[in-house]
């Protein structure tokens, strides 16, 4: 019982800050507007009903702005979490089975933006590949005619992977270190060459490590800010600038609180497996 | 001939490997160049590659600010607090996960590690509207708060691996000698398991000073930390403004990475995420 | 036919040799053990053989041909590892059945196979199981049917026994020799264990810091261990350090008459069952006046441990005999070896008529 008592405190805090605010927003994006919120009861265009209704998210599917944005804001999540993994998945080999000078190089390199806010890395992606940045003036002393990517989508992917690289290659290298060198060499003894040691042996023994990677990252990126604000296009959004904009600027909290379940719904599988996966990473 | 044909080659190999390191190094460390650049020019226009002037004019500039010290002072605040409080909360958690047998215990973890399970900014934007209710808007404690739910599942998880990490032999050996469980606890189990809870105190300092969007959406417009500062420095002020900036509000991680980095590379980091 | 042939083999780290120059010929259907303490490289040589490093100097040929610079997944040999060998995640038809799938058998065939390789190390019915729901020893008589399966010209056994508990490691051992027997396969296996060697091996190599000591059968190798090292290595053995001079050899309270060696600095090793604690007794090359310090009983032996002059011995004597605790009590010396240097010079037996026989 006093195990209970002590966990009690960071559950308090989650029914505060998480459960309950959550379940708010639900109803009032379901038109039960509370009219002892000043941010949900002043907000323009409110749908009100005191039985529950879909209208909101009736009206916010057939805009098409909305659905754009949820194209959108699906691509992204996907093409980001496929490139991340294909790009932190040879850097976790390397880190595990990499010798030399080379591996502890790159065994540092990839933790790096760990240690840079978010904010400050994607400024300094501007600086680099932008319009007029230092990536054209390079290509262009050799003449390589260069069209940023910056306030474009797939700038948002580069920001994204850019971000996303250390939590990646950290999970995959943990998974792959736990990983006992017999087993490989046995499988190697039995007639497998790389190719077949990484299919049958590296990646099933990886996959929950790699399901948490994949989870965490999609719903990180879903539900992202910074970096679509700083170097996303305008139109177009992503969910999260869209959502940010109705709260604040557009004063329509309850279309950003609808936007917010809709996101929800849309990561809830991928929670669901990241929450599965990593208990399960737990266990083990 | 298979696709990966090259990898049977050990020299293909190795060049394979060293251009795609070396080409993912670039990746990660140009942008941050440029940032460097930036901040030590005093004139550089496109398409020269380096500044055509070298110089400190921005930074004294900035350094006379007093909104951008104002953000430091703010971000110095909140950090240290959030990191405290978030420790109070959840290492006597960390422990109870990592010790006791209690009802609901899986059902109680699996809750804590849900909160990972929401995209962010549609919960931010739930937690504003009830911090209106409450008048916590634009308020230090509101800030707080907010931050602090990105620090549940760091600072459970990671401690309470250190904790289990402790044998129960060592714990049942000091009992054994005499000493009180609460003299256990201080003398065998905390020291044992301190790299743990030191690097889950690293992280949690690092997410607070480097947080963001939560921080706008709830503090703004009176809480304005460094990193809140820095949307609305792109874009209105200079580049090499907004490179100074970025490498002031980076030194606190770089130094937090060099003292922490013996824990850091103890695996800890990983054990945080899962 | 898969004879094996180490030729002038070197391998470094960090400039230190780990294995030097080695050189062995094992013959075809041989059972060999590479014996010696941890660090000796006879690891890194069977891990040479087995393809997962390359000499860095001399040859390794398999059947008269040289198999440098061919992979592990490529040579003839399958190996058994210490531990943490089956594949976690595959059930035990999957890991025996991996190496024949790499080869593109017929379903049919590997089934049959798998169901017949089973049956050999006398686990049929496991193929649903998963490696974590098996025992030790179970675990490694599967990683032995993975490697027989593909029927290897090499087996190739890495410690498979030094994480199982006595008992077990015993009757496992047995079972493989059994199974090598029946099948003829070429086996060369890894121990720290000499009993173990012993038990198994048709010859053992010993090894010393990276240089054999010695190659022989377990009888030879026990009765005359070539070097100090291997004779302190296999079995027990009391090392009294002496000297020759004048046709006659001091060794602690030990003076033996050896008309034709000359004078030199030597140690005498004895045998604990190659001296008798007693009043009296027949054959002995030489016997001193000793008291008895105690006894540890071993179940069908006894160790005694006796002074005699400086130095303490240990003796071994049969369970029924009580050896008197009685000051006039003298230790008899029946066969010893005696080294000059590290290398054996020479044998010392006491024959029938009271004579010494110096070999």
């Amino acid at each position: 019982m006093l195990g209970l008592l002590l966990v009690l405190p960071p559950i308090f805090v989650l029914i505060l800050l998480v459960l309950y605010p959550a379940l708010e927003a639900l109803r009032f994006s379901l038109g039960f507007v509370p009219a002892d919120n000043p941010a949900y009861a002043s907000g323009l265009d409110l749908v009100n009903s005191d039985t529950g209704s879909l209208e909101v998210f009736k009206k916010l599917f057939a805009s098409s702005f909305f659905s754009s944005n949820l194209a959108l804001t699906l691509r992204v999540s996907f093409v980001s979490v496929a490139l991340l993994v294909l790009v932190s998945y040879p850097l976790a080999l390397f880190a595990r089975f990499g010798r030399g000078r080379l591996a502890g190089v790159a065994r540092v390199l990839y933790l790096l933006p760990m240690f840079v806010p978010v904010v400050i890395a994607t400024y300094a992606l501007i600086t680099f590949f932008g319009d007029n940045g230092w990536l054209e003036a390079i290509l262009g002393t050799v003449g390589i005619p260069y069209h940023s990517v910056i306030r474009q989508e797939a700038g948002i992917v580069l920001g994204h992977v850019w971000v996303g690289v250390p939590f990646a290659v950290l999970m995959l290298s943990s998974g792959l270190d736990g990983i006992s060198n017999e087993c490989l060499e046995a499988a190697r003894d039995q007639g497998a060459n790389a190719w077949v040691v990484f299919w049958r042996i590296l990646l099933p023994l990886n996959i929950v490590p790699l399901l948490i990677v994949m989870t965490f990252s999609f719903i990180g990126v879903f539900g992202s800010y910074t970096v679509p604000y700083m170097l996303g296009p305008s139109a177009p959004q992503m969910l999260g600038v869209s959502m940010a904009l109705n709260f604040g600027a557009f004063r329509q909290p309850q279309q950003a609180v609808a936007m917010a379940v809709v996101s929800f719904v849309f990561c809830a599988f991928a929670g669901a497996l990241y929450v599965w996966s990593t208990t399960r990473g737990r266990k083990s | 001939m298979k696709l990966t044909w090259f990898l049977e080659h050990p020299a293909l190999r190795r060049a394979v490997m060293l251009s795609f390191v070396l080409a993912f190094g670039a990746f990660l460390i140009m942008p941050l160049i440029t940032l460097l650049l930036w901040a030590f020019a005093d004139r550089w226009f496109f398409p020269n590659l380096v500044p055509q002037v070298w110089g400190f004019k921005w930074w004294g500039w900035i350094l006379e600010n007093t909104d951008i010290t104002k953000a430091a002072k703010w971000s110095f605040m909140i950090a240290p607090t959030v990191t405290l409080l978030s420790a109070v909360i959840c290492l006597p958690a960390a422990y109870a996960f990592a010790r006791f047998e209690f009802p609901f215990k899986r059902f109680l973890y699996v809750a804590l590690l849900a909160s990972n399970a929401f995209p962010k900014l549609g919960l931010y934007i739930a937690i504003a509207a009830l911090f209106f209710q409450f008048r916590l808007i634009g308020t230090f404690w509101g800030v707080v708060l907010v931050q602090l739910i990105n620090t549940l599942v760091t600072m459970t998880w990671i401690p309470a691996a250190g904790f289990s990490s402790v044998p129960r032999e060592l714990e049942e050996a000091a009992r054994d000698l005499g000493a009180s469980p609460l003299r256990v606890f201080f003398a065998v189990t905390l020291p044992i398991a301190m790299p743990g809870v030191i690097v889950a105190m690293i992280l949690v300092f690092l997410g607070s000073l480097d947080e963001a969007q939560a921080t706008l959406l709830i503090g703004a417009p009176n809480i304005i930390t460094m990193p809140v500062q820095m949307y609305t420095l792109v874009g209105n002020y200079p580049e090499p403004v907004g490179a100074i900036f970025s490498i002031l509000l980076t030194i606190p991680s770089l130094v937090l990475l060099v003292l922490a980095r013996k824990f850091l590379v103890s695996g800890y980091l990983a054990a945080g995420f899962k | 036919m898969s004879q094996i042939n180490f030729i002038d083999v070197s391998k470094f780290y960090a400039g230190k040799p780990a294995v030097d120059k080695l050189n062995l010929e094992i013959k075809s259907g041989e059972f060999v053990s590479l014996l010696g303490p941890s660090g000796c490289g006879k690891t890194t040589s069977l891990r040479m053989l087995a393809g997962f490093l390359e000499p860095d100097a001399g040859d390794i040929q398999l059947a008269g041909k040289s198999v440098l610079g061919l992979g592990a997944e490529v040579r003839p040999t399958a190996m058994v590892f210490q531990r943490y060998t089956l594949f976690p995640h595959m059930n035990i038809f999957h890991n025996v059945a991996f190496g024949l799938k790499l080869r593109k058998l017929e379903a049919q065939k590997i089934r049959d196979r798998v169901a017949r390789i089973l049956e050999l190390v006398g686990l049929p019915d496991f193929e649903k199981r998963y490696p974590a729901q098996l025992s030790g020893g179970q675990q490694q008589r599967i990683a032995l049917a993975r490697a027989l399966v593909v029927e290897p010209q090499v087996l190739l056994l890495d410690e498979p026994l030094s994480s199982l508990d006595a008992r077990l490691r015993v009757n496992l051992r047995e079972e493989i020799k059994a199974i090598q027997r029946q099948l003829g396969i070429t086996t060369v296996f890894v121990t720290h264990d000499q009993e173990e060697a012993l038990a198994v091996s048709d010859r053992i190599a010993v090894m010393n810091e990276g240089v054999l000591q010695q190659y022989a059968a377990p009888d030879e190798l026990y009765a005359r261990p070539a070097t100090l090292f291997a004779a302190q290595f296999i079995g027990s053995m009391n090392l009294i350090s002496g000297r020759i001079a004048g046709g006659w050899l001091e060794a602690g309270a030990f003076r033996i008459p050896v008309p034709n060696l000359e004078a030199q600095s030597i140690t005498l090793a004895v045998r604990p069952e190659d001296l008798e604690f007693a009043i009296a007794h027949q054959l002995a090359l030489d016997n001193v006046s000793a008291k008895l310090e105690g006894v540890t009983e071993l179940g069908h032996y006894r160790s005694l441990r006796v002074k005699t002059g400086q130095s303490n011995l240990t003796v071994f004597a049969a369970r029924g005999a009580t050896p008197e605790a009685a000051s006039d009590a003298r230790l008899w010396l029946r066969r010893a070896l005696v080294y000059a240097g590290d290398k054996l010079l020479t044998e010392l037996i006491a024959e029938p008529h009271g004579k010494i026989e110096v070999i």
